[in-house]
């Protein structure tokens, strides 16, 4: 995108690398102390440091919601607003069970930079008790 | 053929800068105005906070088993949500503040920490909080709320009837 902050840019490679489900990007993205937060309700929660951390988020967001997902459900299509050393994105997590239940909500994540990579990311759900029921009944459907 | 007037650049840059100021200037009223609001509703007070609404306000709150679920619409029902806020004993902390668009439809993006203590417990409530504000003309129109995790606000709720602190309802 022209004109587009740094900081933007990115985050916006962040998003590209978790909808086309390829995590080598985020090595470069992430920086090597990032500390990521989550909602410790979630099967990937709580918060997660360094790279390993990084990493364990990733792989537990992926095996939570990828067979949830179709191919449009994976579109976050997230807007971004640029504050300083700051990113906000505002996007959308999208599921379907396989009995018709589905989920479309929004969420906010508020990512911080330091020498052009990420160094703090806190997710902020619309309903993480909605997230979680459908991805619980999951885990426990045979 | 027509010509072009001339772009006398230190007006056009004079322009621009003057623009970012008043971004800047408008950024730092409202966080200054918003932390005046959230004081006076920490203090009990909520109608600073709810005159900055407008009358067809749309408050979008996650849904689930607690008083402030769902969407609010208009300012009786805002009214109610901010009621039931101060009857929680909820104090929150503006922590930082980014405001984006034209002035006549601003965004504002507020990362707001809340939290809320018993006498005999302490801390039985906290959240980290970012606020989705959007405005026309000054006056806020949209408001949606994210949360680091909404079943908190469950388990306050819960807290909050062993407590004998009921709902304030229509």
């Amino acid at each position: 995108m022209q004109n587009e902050p740094p900081e933007v840019e990115v985050v916006r490679r962040l998003f590209q690398a978790v909808e086309n489900r390829d995590l080598t990007p985020m090595y470069e993205i992430y920086d090597p102390a990032v500390v990521i937060r989550e909602a410790e309700s979630l099967p990937y929660g709580g918060e997660h440091r360094g790279h390993k951390g990084m990493l364990e988020h990733a792989t537990g967001y992926l095996r939570a919601w990828d067979r949830l997902q179709t191919e449009d459900d994976r579109r976050l299509e997230p807007q971004f607003f640029a504050s300083g050393d700051q990113v906000f994105v505002r996007w959308r997590q999208k599921a379907h069970a396989d009995d018709g239940r589905a989920v479309d909500l929004p969420a906010v994540s508020v990512y911080r930079l330091r020498g052009g990579r990420v160094i703090e990311a806190t997710m902020h759900h619309f309903d993480t008790a909605a997230l979680l029921g459908l991805v619980a009944r999951e885990e426990g459907a045979p | 053929m027509k010509l072009r007037p001339p772009i006398h650049m230190p007006s056009l840059l004079a322009g621009v800068a003057g623009a970012l100021a008043a971004r800047v200037a408008l950024s730092r009223l409202l966080l200054a105005k918003f932390r005046r609001d959230v004081a006076a509703l920490n203090e009990g007070d909520y109608g600073s906070i709810l005159s900055a609404y407008s009358e067809d306000a749309v408050l979008t709150f996650a849904d689930g088993d607690h008083r402030w679920a769902g969407q609010h619409h208009g300012k009786e029902a805002l009214e109610r949500f901010f009621k039931n806020f101060v009857a929680a004993r909820i104090r929150g902390d503006i922590r930082e503040l980014y405001v984006a668009g034209p002035p006549w439809r601003l965004t504002l993006i507020v990362r707001f920490d809340d939290r809320a203590e018993d006498d005999d417990r302490g801390e039985i409530y906290r959240n980290r909080t970012v606020v989705l504000v959007r405005t026309r003309w000054g006056r806020v129109v949209e408001q949606e709320d994210f949360y680091e995790n909404t079943e908190r606000i469950a388990a306050f709720e819960a807290r909050l009837r062993e407590l004998g602190i009921a709902p304030i309802g229509d």
